[in-house]
């Protein structure tokens, strides 16, 4: 695909997800029928999210790419297989919860097999693509935190680094992290709150550990 | 109860799970006033305060950054999506199904060649016994073969052969063949082909009478047209017969299959055994 073909696509889909105002219970009773019009404004409102979930799990953008494009294929699939989303709930929860799961799916085989990146800067390179609009300055800070926050979040395990992306970087809501998590919302509290004080402890350790590699003579 | 016992007498457990969001400002202005009352007091609370805040900083700073753009689009995800478009039938059908109806029919051509020049083989070699048959006959002609009786003793197979078809010769001059085997590997390999059915020679012990008792166990019947048709005879395949058993037919029949063998002469009943196939 050329790259004039790509970038007609992506704005494609950033117009979709701007004037979309359909419910999302419509454009999926639309996609049950096999209307791949809809699933296209489906995937516009919600490609950005998945990724980001992906990414916040995976923190690959490769694998991110390949988790968000098979999460879409199984949604469209179960949507016109009668099964999957019913209209009860939130589309972006359920479609979260196959993202998680493929997921987490990912992330067994990584631990089965394990892979040696060919470019190991790969992975810090991915502040590169971000929106050079912004401040420098800010960027760096903002990387900064981002790495800060991802050893962190490597070091938890993996059901409190689940919900911590879902609520404090994906910005869910306690039902839609209940719906994507199967759980009920006095367990998404506790274990949020469980979550935050372990999130706290590493992340002020890390803080440490860094303030006493500056202040080394 | 429990809220006004952790008030009383836990406060910090009451309030660190607000930290979180009293570092985000995210309280009511009374749970606001609670939380820095108590702040005030318990100096480990402010500890763990500044470290939620700080906390809080991070993840926020963190969410801002966007991660890098995704590399695929919905163009590569539609083509995954769409089903791929049929090809026309004719194209992809017509040769595998002429291919196929094209191998039949040879397969069909060579069945039937190789049927015929097996046919003609056997044929022609019907007058002069086969080399393993003719070896094993002699052995077979070795053994005391039983007294050609009179009349008066003759075989109980001869008596049924002379009631049933009284203008035809006995059996004994009516010989086909000899064969021996010992497995039913054997005795595939040395039967006419048309006669391959061991399961009729090879009955269980438990379906024929006693070597001892049965009437004069000196031959095995085989008639090919009857091992053919072979109608109701289901018999199970063992690997062991007795020498003498007679196997079981029709009720109907006249004929008895006898197993009869060299091991007659030695008197080892069940050991290699040979058959001698007869016709009436």
């Amino acid at each position: 695909m050329s790259v004039l073909a790509r970038q007609e696509s992506i704005e494609r889909t950033v117009t979709l997800r701007e004037q979309s105002s359909e419910p999302m219970t419509d454009l999926a009773a639309r996609c049950r029928a096999g209307d791949l019009g809809s699933f296209e404004q489906v995937y516009a409102q919600h490609e950005r999210q998945v990724f980001r979930y992906a990414y916040h799990l995976l923190g690959s953008r490769e694998d991110a790419d390949d988790i968000k494009q098979e999460t879409f294929v199984r949604a469209y699939q179960a949507l016109t297989g009668g099964a999957g989303y019913k209209g009860e709930g939130s589309l972006t929860a359920w479609l979260l919860k196959i993202c998680g799961n493929l997921c987490r799916d990912r992330l067994k085989s990584r631990r089965r097999h394990p892979e040696t990146a060919l470019d190991p800067n790969t992975a810090e390179t991915w502040w590169m693509d971000t929106d050079t609009r912004s401040n420098p300055h800010d960027a760096m800070e903002q990387k900064q935190a981002r790495d800060l926050l991802y050893g962190a979040l490597r070091s938890l395990p993996e059901a409190h680094r689940d919900i911590l992306v879902l609520r404090e970087l994906e910005e869910l809501r306690y039902e839609e992290i209940a719906s994507v998590l199967g759980c009920s919302l006095a367990s998404v509290k506790l274990r949020l709150f469980r979550a935050r004080r372990l999130l706290k402890t590493k992340l002020s350790a890390l803080m440490d550990d860094g303030a006493r590699e500056i202040t080394r003579p | 109860m429990k809220r006004i016992y952790q008030a009383l007498f836990a406060p910090c457990r009451s309030v660190e799970p607000l930290l979180w969001d009293h570092a985000r400002g995210l309280l009511s202005s009374a749970q606001t006033e609670k939380v820095e009352r108590h702040l005030a007091d318990c100096s480990d609370c402010r500890r763990e305060a500044l470290q939620y805040a700080q906390t809080v900083k991070v993840t926020q700073a963190a969410r801002q950054a966007e991660p890098p753009a995704s590399q695929t689009d919905w163009r590569m995800l539609a083509q995954r999506l769409e089903p791929a478009p049929m090809r026309p039938v004719r194209r992809r059908t017509v040769p595998v199904l002429g291919g196929a109806m094209a191998m039949g029919v040879c397969i069909l051509l060579a069945w039937t060649a190789y049927n015929r020049a097996y046919r003609a083989t056997q044929s022609s070699s019907h007058d002069q016994p086969r080399p393993v048959a003719a070896a094993q006959e002699q052995s077979i002609h070795k053994m005391p073969q039983p007294p050609r009786a009179p009349s008066a003793d003759e075989t109980h197979g001869e008596q049924i052969a002379r009631h049933t078809h009284p203008g035809k010769p006995t059996p004994r001059e009516n010989k086909i063949s000899i064969v021996r085997f010992t497995s039913h590997e054997r005795a595939s390999s040395i039967l006419p082909k048309r006669t391959r059915t061991p399961q009729l020679a090879y009955a269980p012990k438990s379906t024929v009478p006693d070597v001892r008792q049965a009437p004069q166990p000196s031959r095995l019947i085989l008639q090919p047209a009857l091992l053919d048709a072979a109608p109701g005879r289901s018999l199970p395949k063992t690997t062991e017969y007795v020498l003498g058993d007679v196997l079981p037919t029709d009720n109907h029949s006249t004929e008895r299959t006898y197993v009869v063998g060299d091991a007659l002469s030695e008197g080892r009943p069940g050991g290699d055994a040979a058959m001698e196939a007869t016709g009436w």
